[in-house]
């Protein structure tokens, strides 16, 4: 870890945390004693074979989902043994959502679906932020739209509009360029980078592709439900070895 | 293909609890109906065959044969110690003639209620008893039948009210002469269940001690035969004997066909059954959306099926095992409800009428068949148009909701001439007052109305979704997710306009008729109370004063004014009554101050506004004299004058005086103003059959239209419970469709309240449209039925028709609608918010 974090606080962090499934003879541990500290403004992606805990790592940050032992904690605020309710109201101010794919509503327009969470949480847009995001985003022209009239990548634009526009502490994206082609996953990658960089934005992405991970600022590798390594600044070719040493 | 259908049910039984459910309700109403009438009709014949079930042939005379003493029919069956010729014929052990002879019971000394035969004795039905006494079916509960004519078997009613035990002495009186015979009690017998016989108290006495009571030539229409020989034989004989003045029938042929002639159990039938159709209409509608949601979820299974290998026609095949399968278990569990229910109503009913019997005929097998059709039918459209897709289209994703498909034209067309030629052919026979065109019409405009419904149901529910807006988020999405599907919205409020127009239609039809009494009885009532004071001298008018001013001080009164008849008027024979104008002004509805006003001239006669002639003449006790008639603005008067005018004349009274009174509450209930009339006959020292109230008469002719009202509504509201069903079914099937989208809705912030608000708005949404569109179309429905009913009436009266709507009912039927809608949503909803978001999320 470098040091400058050791100061900081965290946006995202988890202390031990445990997560098992089923009962028994069936049971499955999806996280074993994990320890993790995600700090602000940075962008972070989480890598590992297919059920290693990946999702369930991003559910349990997220407050999407409960752990079975140890704490989470999103800005300053545990939320650990928090009701659902709580939690609900929380995650419409401190965390932001882009999903692989179904992202949007979509009964509501483009504009409709980024304003969601304030319209949940019943506040104000600040208006010179959401026309910063849309003339980065380039959503201008598209904000009359419903989700079936817009292309994946429009989709998925407007998915990160939406979890930017609150200022969260952290936003999740579990695979968020998984639907998409190279071309537009590649636009929606650099917007993500460029969101981390120029506005400071924590961002965690679960990925399987080490050319997207190559976009984040470090790599959390995970195994069997544990964390097994780390990639600081990463490149494909030091991700695909990481990799290929864990498969190992 | 049953391995298939039957692995759909068992993976997903949720998605079928309501189709069963409604298959359930509409298949138990109909088999609920006709268990009423089979089991209505097997109690009839218990309580029928009571008199004569013993019986091997019943003789009933005609009625000319037994108003004739003269007629062979007497002579044939005979007389109380007479045998009649009948009994000459071989195999006939006995005839029976039944004499049925009202007699008085005297009352005990000490009684101190009054009797209903007369002051004190109560009317008792005498029969003679056979000569063998298995002829009789009423069972002996004490004691023996009487064995001598100074006995007497009394039934258990009489014995109850008199507390006669067996020993006792009886006194009674005939009813021609009035002879008292004393008579001791040898017996008590069970009370007859002939429901002709309820209510009175029954005795049996010896042919030659009955006699004394029957007169010279007692009235009887029934005999009785017992026979010990070859009853077909015998049967044939009698029959020829009788040729003409009496038919002979086995009892059993008897009492069906005097069921069939005289009761109306198959107007019962075909009455509940209309309401049953209703019901399984709205039935239909229910399970035809349910599965057009179903099959569009399965859309990409049955291509993954075609893709794989099936044929069409296999996926048909498992279709239909699917629905019949469905069928059937929804109607043999309606079916079996409708028995449980009926027989638990009739083993409650035992309580009060001990012979009421269940029973079931095979009828209940059509209503097996028809839930099974029906829901065959109901599904079979939308299944047939999922697989209809081609495998590829359906493995796309699946497009937004189009609007305008060739089937969708054709009905909107249809819908639109049936709506536009319905309601004019309605409102011009309507206004002619036809009432069955209008019905014709208004059927086929409420049918328009309803294929139309997808045009403009969703509209509705669109803009009344607005006013959700200012709830946020959950009431935004209950109004988009409420149009999304449009016809499936609109098929889901259909159902339930089906039964709140008909709702709304009978209570704006009720209500009018029962503002409008007084049109539809012809008559309106410028008096609420007369009295005829036939025990006073009409010419001591101080004593009329007295008594009138007494009845007009009773508590509830508000006014009484006396009137005499002073002459007859030559043209109509009618009796002229001379009365103080401005009092009778006070009988508030009697007369209007201009004709109060134009009374007070002497020699003027008031008439009925029916009547043009402009003078009159009159025909008193001093000889005829002429007067001015003045038309009065109401159409119900009797010709009047002043007293003054009366006066000069120095005529005698033609006939007892009345008094004509107003009540101060009009809208009081029949008992209430039998009360009132016993206190002001009480007051006033005049006897209670004097008193006549026309009010009496509306206000039972009102309860019964109320009771009518609300029996009709009861019926259609089980219509109305499959529509709401309904509802909870398509938001549970359309909350399932949406899983993904609720749990991203959670994901992003959305409270579990919020959701569940989100889904029970949208069902309220959808109920409470649907309660609008019925009432509004059911308002105008009633009123053009109103207006076809009174047209005919009111034709010839200057009155117009005020229609009333039946606001707080209406108020009623939308608040419980939204209610419903609340109450539907709570198992979706509820099992929408229990789906964490992340479970959600995973759904594909
Ligand atoms: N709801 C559940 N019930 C039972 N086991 C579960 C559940 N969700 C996840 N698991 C198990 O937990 C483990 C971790 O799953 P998770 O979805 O977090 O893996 P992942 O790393 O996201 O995999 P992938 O890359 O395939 O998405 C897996 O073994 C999985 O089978
Ligand atoms: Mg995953």
């Amino acid at each position: 870890m470098t040091t400058h974090t050791i100061t900081a606080p965290s946006a995202v962090a988890a202390q031990s945390i445990t997560k098992t499934y089923g009962t028994d003879d069936t049971q499955v541990t999806a996280l074993d004693d994990v320890s993790v500290a995600f700090h602000p403004g940075d962008f972070t992606a989480i890598m590992g074979p297919s059920g290693s805990g990946k999702s369930t790592l991003m559910h349990c940050l997220a407050g999407l989902d409960t752990v079975d032992s140890g704490q989470v904690a999103i800005g300053k605020t545990v939320i650990t043994g928090m009701s659902d309710h709580q939690l609900t109201i929380l995650r419409r101010k401190h965390v932001g959502f882009i999903f692989q794919a179904f992202n949007l509503v979509p009964t509501l327009s483009a504009r409709d679906n980024i304003l969601l969470p304030l319209d949940l949480a019943g506040t104000k847009v600040d208006q010179a932020w959401f026309d910063q995001i849309i003339e980065v985003l380039g959503l201008g022209d598209r904000l009359a739209h419903h989700p079936h009239e817009l292309s994946g990548g429009q989709q998925q634009r407007v998915a990160v509009a939406r979890a930017l526009l609150t200022r969260p502490d952290v936003v999740f994206a579990d695979e968020p360029t998984g639907a998409l082609d190279s071309a537009t996953g590649t636009e929606v990658l650099q917007l993500l980078a460029r969101s981390a960089r120029d506005m400071g934005q924590t961002i965690i992405m679960v990925t399987h592709d080490p050319h997207a991970a190559a976009y984040a600022d470090n790599v959390v590798l995970l195994k069997d439900g544990a964390i097994v390594g780390r990639v600081e600044d990463p490149t494909a070719d030091t991700v695909l070895a990481a990799l290929a040493e864990l498969g190992a | 293909m049953w391995k298939l259908a039957i692995s759909q049910l068992k993976s997903h039984p949720r998605r079928y609890v309501a189709v069963l459910l409604a298959i359930t309700l509409g298949t138990m109403f109909l088999a609920g109906s006709l268990l009423v009438t089979s089991s209505a009709k097997e109690t009839t014949k218990q309580m029928l065959g009571a008199t004569y079930a013993n019986a091997d042939l019943l003789i009933t005379a005609e009625q000319d044969a037994y108003l004739d003493p003269e007629s062979a029919f007497y002579d044939q069956v005979g007389w109380l110690e007479h045998p009649g010729d009948l009994e000459t014929i071989s195999g006939v052990a006995e005839v029976y003639p039944l004499l049925q002879v009202g007699t008085g019971l005297v009352l005990p000394e000490d009684s101190a209620r009054r009797g209903s035969f007369d002051a004190d004795a109560d009317f008792l039905l005498a029969t003679n008893t056979p000569d063998d006494t298995s002829l009789l079916s009423t069972p002996i509960t004490a004691g023996t039948l009487p064995r001598g004519d100074t006995e007497i078997a009394v039934d258990t009613t009489a014995a109850e009210r008199h507390e006669l035990t067996v020993g006792d002495t009886v006194t009674l009186r005939g009813l021609i002469e009035d002879d008292e015979t004393e008579f001791t009690v040898s017996g008590i017998v069970d009370t007859s269940g002939d429901p002709t016989a309820i209510g009175a108290m029954a005795a049996y006495l010896t042919p030659s001690a009955l006699a004394a009571f029957t007169g010279d030539d007692p009235i009887y229409t029934m005999g009785l035969v017992r026979v010990d020989g070859d009853l077909d034989a015998v049967l044939q004989q009698i029959t020829t004997a009788l040729s003409g003045v009496a038919t002979v029938n086995t009892p059993e042929v008897q009492i069906s066909e005097s069921l069939i002639n005289k009761l109306g159990f198959d107007a019962i039938t075909v009455v509940l059954g209309s309401f049953a159709a209703i019901a399984l209409l709205v039935m239909m509608l229910v399970i035809n959306n349910t599965f057009s949601v179903l099959v569009a979820q399965r859309t990409r299974q049955y291509a993954l099926q075609r893709v794989l290998g099936a044929t069409r026609a296999q996926i048909r095949k498992s279709v239909l095992a699917e629905t019949l399968l469905i069928g059937i278990i929804g109607s043999v569990i309606g079916i079996v409800a409708a028995i449980g229910l009926i027989f638990g109503l009739i083993i409650l009913a035992q309580r009060w009428v001990a012979r009421a019997t269940f029973a079931i005929d095979a009828t209940l097998l059509w209503v097996l068949l028809a839930g099974v059709l029906i829901t065959v039918v109901a599904a079979w459209a939308p299944a047939s148009k999922a697989m209809r897709v081609s495998p590829l289209a359906a493995m796309r994703p699946v497009p937004a909701v189009t609007v305008g498909s060739q089937a969708g034209i054709v009905r909107l067309v249809l819908g639109a001439l049936a709506l536009i030629g319905g309601t004019a052919v309605m409102l011009l026979f309507a206004f002619h007052g036809d009432i069955g065109m209008a019905i014709l019409g208004g059927a086929i405009s409420f049918l328009g109305a309803l294929l139309l419904g997808v045009l403009f149901v969703p509209a509705v529910v669109y803009g009344l979704g607005w006013a959700l807006r200012p709830i946020g988020v959950p009431g935004k999405m209950a109004q988009l997710n409420s149009v999304r599907n449009r016809s499936r919205t609109a098929a889901t409020a259909t159902a339930l306009i089906i039964g709140t127009t008909l709702v709304a239609m009978i209570l704006t039809g009720g209500r009018t008729v029962q503002e409008n009494t007084d049109q539809l009885l012809a008559t309106s009532f410028p008096v609420d109370v007369y009295a005829e004071l036939s025990d006073i001298d009409p010419a001591d008018s101080q004593r009329l004063e007295e008594t009138t001013r007494a009845v007009a001080t009773t508590p509830g009164v508000a006014a009484a004014v006396p009137l005499t008849p002073v002459a007859t008027t030559v043209d109509q024979g009618e009796h002229v009554m001379a009365g103080d104008p401005k009092r009778i002004a006070q009988i508030s509805a009697a007369l209007t101050e201009q004709d109060a006003a134009a009374l007070a001239d002497p020699g003027t006669v008031l008439v009925s506004n029916r009547y043009d002639y402009e003078t009159l003449t009159a025909q008193t006790s001093q000889g005829p004299v002429e007067l001015d008639a003045v038309q009065s603005e109401l159409s119900s008067v009797t010709a009047i004058v002043s007293t003054a005018t009366a006066a000069a004349w120095d005529a005698e009274p033609l006939g007892p005086a009345v008094a004509w009174i107003a009540v101060d509450d009009p809208e009081m209930s029949a008992t209430d103003m039998q009360d009132l009339i016993t206190s002001m006959a009480s007051n006033a020292e005049v006897s209670a059959g004097n008193f006549e109230s026309p009010l009496i008469i509306r206000a039972t002719y009102q309860q019964i239209i109320g009771t009518v009202m609300l029996t009709v509504v009861g019926l259609l509201a089980i219509s109305v419970l499959i529509a709401f069903v309904g509802v909870a079914n398509t938001l549970a099937l359309s909350a399932l469709e949406r899983t993904r989208e609720n749990s991203l809705l959670r994901a992003l912030g959305l409270t579990k309240r919020g959701l569940r608000a989100m889904l029970s708005w949208e069902a309220v949404l959808i109920c409470a449209v649907g309660a609008i569109l019925g009432c509004a179309l059911g308002m105008f429905y009633g009123w053009v039925g109103s207006v076809a009913i009174f047209t005919p009436i009111l034709e010839d009266q200057a009155d117009t028709l005020a229609v009333s709507l039946p606001w707080a009912a209406i108020i009623g039927i939308i608040g419980t609608a939204v209610l419903a809608g609340l109450i539907a949503s709570v198992a979706p909803s509820h099992r929408a918010a229990k789906l964490s978001p992340v479970e959600g999320l995973a759904t594909a």
